[in-house]
Formats: structure tokens, C-alpha cells, sequence
């Protein structure tokens, strides 16, 4: 049987413990993941882009990374999330991908054209989910993802089409796909099956990693690209 | 120094301001004020006096000039380090990135509303165009809040938001002259 609909904050604070920790996990992951996302790619792309469209563009993407932080934020402020815990920490390790700063603008669009695309399918399980508060960001969210992905698309055509620009893709392509599979989570995770237990979730990370691959399989492939091969963990 | 407290920083917008008027009448020339505007921003930009302006007329103009690639960027490097400088003066990135998400966060909407409606108006065809046209707005209220909360209020900044509360585009300096829209 379906988790009853949470509409409010205040029907929150009456759930079972279980329940407000999922949500907390989520929330928290999302906040400090659009915050890291936002500081280590969107802000230093705007120095890299090449001309002033491309830079006022990445300037709306990048406010609208930060835009996402906040709403996110405000929300774990409102459940009683400490402020600490929803904005990077130094003596935590953040995901892999945000370890490595951005070099090139080549390197910024292939981000935006597959990890924008992971976050539209975490963001996509968030749709249906049983607490509403996170459901209204999740959906305000999603038409903004969607763009940046489909800016990463728009710019890498663009830059495939000039010289060299096929292999300079292809190249940020092979250093950064191999960390998003893990973007998703562990198999068998026993927070994904607490997500799911309560409605917050609809898919199991496993089913959504696949669908991931499949699907940005796809799309670099319309582009004359290839996924590197990855090994995922058992 | 002369800083803001960043618990005011969404009030660096003085209240009773008219409300802005985005992109209201791009493609139309400058008024005498909005001309002492633009000399302002230009003398911030550290152009030479005397620096050319060219008016631009249409949407798909505007496109075409701020995509051509190879032109001069110094213009744009200059507002970057002015950026810099004020938010080192401010110091605590975070909070003060905070705060000036919450204020642009709260004109998002009619920015990009404001500039789809100019757009359709001359049958533009560019799809990013208004999404370009909503960054440069907002990139210039952040500037301004930025410049506010520094302690100066009279910085370039707020002469290059003024261009665009009165509804114009500062496009930036082109084939050897500023160009506004």
C-alpha cells in the first residue's frame, strides 16, 4: 500500500523518525550536491565561455544551479536540518566528479550534456514523491535541468561541428562519465529501499543506472560519440 | 570600511525605486539621462572617451553580435575584476552569495518574462535569446546588490543597472564601438 501524502511541513514533524531521516537524506544530498555543482562547474565556466551570449547563458545556468541550492536549503531549514549539513564540508569527501575543476569550456558543455542528464533522472523519481514540499521543488526544478542539459546538447553540436572539437568532447567525455554510474548510489542500497518504503522514491538505484546509461548512451551517440566503458561495482 | 551588513542585503534595492521596466524599449536610441547612464558605465568600463556607440535595432542583431567569436573581452574582464574586488570587500562568499541568490531568485521570473515578451514582439527566432538576455539582466541586479553591499552605491554598477531598468541592453563593446540595444 502507498505511504500517505505528507502535504505540509507540519504533517512532517508528525511522521515516524524513519520517515523524516529519508527525507533528510535526500534534501541534504540534493543541497550541498547543487551547491557543489554550481561552485566547481556553472561559476568558473562563465570565465571560460567565448563570447558574451555563451557567458551571459552560463550566468543564467549558474544562478539557477545556486537557485536550486537555495530552495533546497530553505527546505531543510524548515524540516530542521542544522545549516552545516546542508552546505559542503570541508572534512567530508564531496562525490568524485566535484574533485576536479573545470578546465575548459569543451569540458563544461559534455558536464552540462550528461551529468545535467543524471540529475534530471534523480530529480524525475523526485515527481511523484510522497512529501510535497520536496515534490513542488522537484517540479520546479525540472524544466531548469532539463534546459542546462539541453544547453550542454546545443553547445557540444556546436563545438563537434569545429576543428577538433569532436575529439576535445570526446576527451572530456572519457574523464568525466566514468564518476556519474556512481552518481546513483550503491546496488542494494538500504536507503534506496527506505526511500521507496515511503513513497520519496519510485526506482531502485540499480533500475535508474540503467536507464542512465541507456539513455545518455543514446544521446552521445546522435552526437558521433561514444561512452567510455566503465566498471560498476558489484 | 564601509560594508553592508548582509542581513540587509535584500533591501539594497532603495525602496520607492521605480519599478524597472526590462527591455521595454530595446532598439529604441537612448534618452539624454539614459546617454549620462551610459557614459558612466562607459568611464567604469575604462573605454576612452569618445568611444563610438552603436545602437542595435533588433533581437537577431543582438544575437549576432554577442556570439561572434575572437572580438575584445576587456570590457568584460574589467567588470569581472570590479566583481572580485567588491566581494573580497564584502568577504564571507558564501553568505554573500547567499544573499544575492535570494535577491535575483525574487526577479527571475518577470526578467525572463519581460525579455520573451520583447523578443516576441520582433519575432524573434533564437530560441537561447531570452534566456541570454534574462542572464545579462540579472547578472546586472546581482552587480548592483554586489556594489550596495560593498558600501558603494555610486559604483558603475549601478549606472550599467539603470541602462537596464530603463529598459535598454548594454551589449558591450564590439568592432570598435560600445553597443546598446
Amino acid at each position: 500500500m502507498a505511504y500517505p501524502e505528507v502535504k505540509t511541513v507540519e504533517e512532517f514533524k508528525q511522521q515516524p523518525e524513519e520517515y523524516q531521516t529519508a527525507v533528510k537524506k535526500i534534501v541534504r544530498s540534493h543541497s550541498i550536491n547543487e551547491l557543489y555543482g554550481a561552485r566547481v562547474f556553472d561559476e568558473p565556466a562563465i570565465a571560460f565561455a567565448p563570447t558574451p551570449y555563451a557567458k551571459w547563458l552560463t550566468c543564467r545556468v549558474a544562478m539557477e544551479e545556486y537557485h536550486h541550492h537555495v530552495r533546497f536549503k530553505k527546505l531543510a531549514d524548515e524540516i530542521g536540518i542544522p545549516e552545516s549539513e546542508t552546505v559542503p564540508n570541508p572534512s567530508k569527501k564531496p562525490l568524485s566528479i566535484f574533485e576536479y575543476p573545470l578546465k575548459t569550456w569543451e569540458e563544461f558543455c559534455t558536464i552540462k550534456l550528461v551529468a545535467d542528464y543524471a540529475e534530471i533522472l534523480q530529480v524525475e523519481d523526485l515527481l511523484h514523491c510522497s512529501f510535497h514540499p520536496l515534490r513542488n521543488i522537484a517540479r520546479l526544478t525540472m524544466p531548469e535541468e532539463k534546459f542546462h542539459a539541453q544547453f550542454g546538447k546545443d553547445f557540444c553540436t556546436e563545438i563537434i561541428q569545429g576543428p577538433g572539437g569532436k575529439e576535445k568532447v570526446q576527451e572530456a567525455l572519457n574523464h568525466y562519465f566514468p564518476y556519474l554510474p556512481a552518481f546513483f548510489g550503491g546496488d542494494k542500497s538500504k536507503n534506496n529501499e527506505m526511500f521507496r518504503q515511503y513513497g520519496l522514491k519510485q526506482r531502485s538505484n540499480e533500475e535508474m543506472r540503467a536507464d542512465y546509461i541507456e539513455r545518455v548512451g543514446a544521446l552521445v551517440g546522435s552526437l558521433g560519440l561514444t561512452l567510455p566503458e566503465v566498471r560498476l561495482a558489484a | 570600511m564601509n560594508v553592508v551588513p548582509l542581513k540587509s542585503a535584500l533591501h539594497v534595492v532603495p525602496s520607492g525605486e521605480a519599478v524597472p521596466a526590462w527591455f521595454s524599449v530595446v532598439g529604441f536610441a537612448p534618452t539624454r539621462i539614459e546617454s549620462e547612464d551610459l557614459a558612466a558605465y562607459m568611464a567604469g568600463l575604462e573605454l576612452p572617451a569618445g568611444t563610438l556607440v552603436a545602437l542595435v535595432n533588433d533581437w537577431a542583431q543582438a544575437a549576432a553580435l554577442t556570439r561572434a567569436p575572437g572580438g575584445d573581452m576587456a570590457w568584460w574582464d574589467r567588470e569581472e575584476a570590479e566583481r572580485k574586488r567588491l566581494t573580497a570587500k564584502i568577504g564571507d562568499d558564501h553568505a554573500v552569495l547567499r544573499e544575492l541568490t535570494r535577491a535575483t531568485d525574487a526577479i527571475a521570473e518577470v526578467v525572463h518574462g519581460a525579455a520573451a515578451i520583447a523578443a516576441a514582439r520582433q519575432g524573434s527566432g533564437d530560441p537561447y535569446i531570452i534566456r541570454v538576455a534574462a542572464g545579462a539582466a540579472m547578472q546586472a541586479t546581482h552587480q548592483r546588490a554586489l556594489a550596495w553591499m560593498a558600501g558603494e552605491p555610486e559604483h558603475f554598477f549601478s549606472r550599467k543597472y539603470q541602462l537596464f531598468a530603463s529598459g535598454h541592453w548594454p551589449l558591450g563593446f564590439y568592432n570598435g564601438a560600445f553597443h546598446i540595444f
